[in-house]
């Protein structure tokens, strides 16, 4: 994939990341929600993940913060590393690292609607 | 006909070395405020990512029901934990802040009119309208902060 489309995809991802984490956190501090207390309490949390557009949510949520993330630490190995076969290869370990955790997260969401 | 591939630049001349490495995250010649908050969105991302792995770990034991749940709730609310948590908000209130700053300028909207590079070329562009755009962000960013503190340090 082109350098452009993948700068392209790291703004649009933080786009959503930046509405995603706001709705997240909203969901538990006391000034517009429960307050992170009552917020992290069983049945509020089951509340919040059994509705399919929190699913909807949370999976896009996971997808944007690894790309994001992962993306970002390239950028940082790329300027400090110029080994360019040992860059590749902790790029690579991050980016099957990101898409292990990103599916466990997934099976996490879909499991927690049947809750 | 199968196009032959063009050798890339890199390929053809020996990559320049990055002489200063992390050491020059932390000052270098000609270094202002924009250049640390570029060190600090640097060092909040990755601890950022690096929490990101460790959060979904321990949401992992909401699909394990009640139980497993509210024991890794409870293992978050230790007076550490909420340091941490504290920690790790205050990196995202700045990340996103800064973010969205680097985003108006990546885009151009910030960067003003353009002026002569005459000796010592101290300013390239009119810089009041980032200033401002920036001392604003300080401030929402401030009032976010301020909220965060009193929820995860003092409220619990």
């Amino acid at each position: 994939m082109r350098e452009s489309t993948l700068w392209l995809l790291q703004i649009s991802t933080a786009i959503v990341l930046v509405v995603a984490v706001t709705v997240h956190l909203a969901s538990f501090t006391s000034f517009v929600g429960p307050g992170r207390t009552e917020g992290l309490e069983f049945p509020v949390v089951r509340s919040r993940v059994v509705n399919p557009l929190y699913t909807v949510m949370y999976i896009l949520f996971l997808g944007a913060g690894f790309y994001h993330g992962i993306y970002g630490v390239r950028t940082i190995l790329s300027e400090l590393l110029p080994n360019r076969s040992l860059r590749r290869f902790l790029v690579a370990i991050l980016v099957v690292a990101g898409l292990a955790f990103f599916g466990w997260g997934t099976y996490t969401v879909l499991v927690a609607l049947t809750l | 006909m199968r196009r032959r591939k063009q050798p890339r630049a890199e390929d053809q001349r020996p990559m320049p070395r990055n002489r200063w490495g992390i050491r020059g995250w932390l000052g270098g010649r000609g270094y202002r405020l924009d250049r640390y908050l570029y060190t600090l969105h640097r060092i909040t991302g990755v601890g950022l990512v690096a929490w990101l792995f460790l959060h979904v770990y321990s949401m992992s034991y909401l699909g394990g029901g009640r139980e497993p749940f509210e024991y890794i709730i409870d293992a978050y609310n230790q007076p550490l934990a909420h340091l941490g948590e504290f920690l790790m908000i205050a990196a995202l209130i700045f990340h996103g802040l800064n973010g969205i700053r680097l985003g108006f300028l990546e885009l151009g909207f910030l960067l003003g009119r353009p002026k002569r590079p005459v000796y010592p070329y101290r300013e390239v562009v009119v810089q009041k309208l980032p200033r401002v755009v920036l001392l604003t962000l300080m401030v929402i960013g401030g009032i976010f902060l301020a909220f965060a503190a009193f929820e995860y340090l003092f409220l619990l």
